[in-house]
């Protein structure tokens, strides 16, 4: 099946009658990307997933109200950057726990997990990426994993281009010095 | 994919770098597969209802207080319906037999129109007082007048 065009996918989308087949397209076509990024964003696959249907029921609902003059990726790829940040904040606030501790929590369910396939230096990687601030982490995440330009990026997290090169610069440079720290231990 | 500016970037971070860029968390098998179904399913348990059972949710008090008002209505009739010839009426046609006024059975309505009819009743509380009678034993029974005078 070759992928459609998000105009063809829209288009489709807006009859009543092809309104369940586009949306069942759409899911295929984009979900492996965005579950990629909730994944690296969030560690566990069961959450990833939960996260990843919130997503795509918010895109159901508003799919309606979609321009067509922006890029559908980065439409889709903000609401999954609210919803992983919704998550997280949930998850704070559901364990009255600060950040240190969810990153513990993460780290040690990156442990435990049987869906992590990565060397020692991926895992350590891995944890140092959940060691970055939230925000922060996503920012890492969308240049680093994803190569998103700077421009995509600021349409997803409202943020300036600015603020990103220097959020992602700092995000750099710290998670050298805990490679770093790590290895001469 | 990685763009040149990421890449002045990562000229600090030599370590960072020599880390080879592949995505290390697997994904359970036919979970792709199975996802747009799981996301439809999840949209189809919040889709609204058909208008027919939203037209029945929204009826469903009206439908109550109509029910309530109609059990009333009935209830009503058949307290005032006549029961029975032997018993007598009232002025509004209403039988109330004086068991019924003992056992508290009647409605006090009934019982207001029942003694409103019976004009000898009425009659038999006129006082058989003079006025100068009445004067000298409200006197005599040291009552505040002014109180009484107020309250006529």
């Amino acid at each position: 099946m070759s992928d459609l065009t998000d105009t063809e996918l829209l288009t489709l989308f807006r009859k009543e009658d092809t309104r369940h087949y586009a949306f069942n397209l759409l899911v295929r076509q984009y979900q492996r990307r965005l579950y990629a990024f909730v994944r690296r964003m969030v560690t566990d696959h069961d959450e990833a997933q939960d996260v990843l249907q919130n997503t795509f029921v918010k895109v159901w609902t508003g799919l309606d109200s979609f321009r067509a003059d922006a890029q559908l990726y980065s439409w889709l790829y903000r609401i999954a950057y609210n919803e992983c940040l919704n998550h997280l904040r949930k998850m704070k606030r559901g364990l009255f726990v600060n950040n240190d501790t969810v990153i513990e929590q993460l780290t040690t369910t990156l442990d435990k997990s049987e869906h992590f396939s990565g060397d020692e230096i991926q895992k350590k990687l891995q944890q140092a990426v959940m060691r970055l601030p939230d925000k922060q982490r996503a920012v890492f995440t969308m240049k680093y994993f994803d190569g998103m330009k700077y421009e995509d990026m600021s349409g997803v997290t409202g943020t300036s281009i600015g603020a990103l090169k220097s959020s992602y610069h700092i995000a750099v440079k710290k998670i050298e010095g805990w490679l770093t720290t790590d290895q001469t231990k | 994919m990685m763009d040149p500016n990421a890449t002045d970037v990562l000229k600090d971070a030599p370590l960072l770098r020599s880390i080879p860029q592949h995505d290390p968390f697997v994904v359970p098998d036919g979970f792709f597969d199975r996802f747009p179904q799981a996301v439809q399913a999840r949209i189809a348990a919040q889709r609204p209802a058909p208008w027919s059972d939203r037209l029945a949710a929204l009826l469903r008090p009206r439908v109550a207080i109509g029910s309530l008002a109609l059990l009333a209505i009935v209830a009503t009739t058949w307290t005032l319906w006549p029961s029975g010839a032997s018993k007598g009426t009232s002025a509004f046609g209403v039988a109330v037999e004086p068991e019924e006024v003992l056992s508290a059975e009647v409605d006090d309505e009934l019982l207001f129109a029942a003694l409103a009819s019976d004009g000898p009743l009425l009659d038999a509380v006129d006082l058989p007082l003079s006025d100068s009678e009445l004067e000298a034993y409200l006197g005599n029974e040291e009552l505040p007048l002014d109180l009484l005078i107020e309250e006529l």
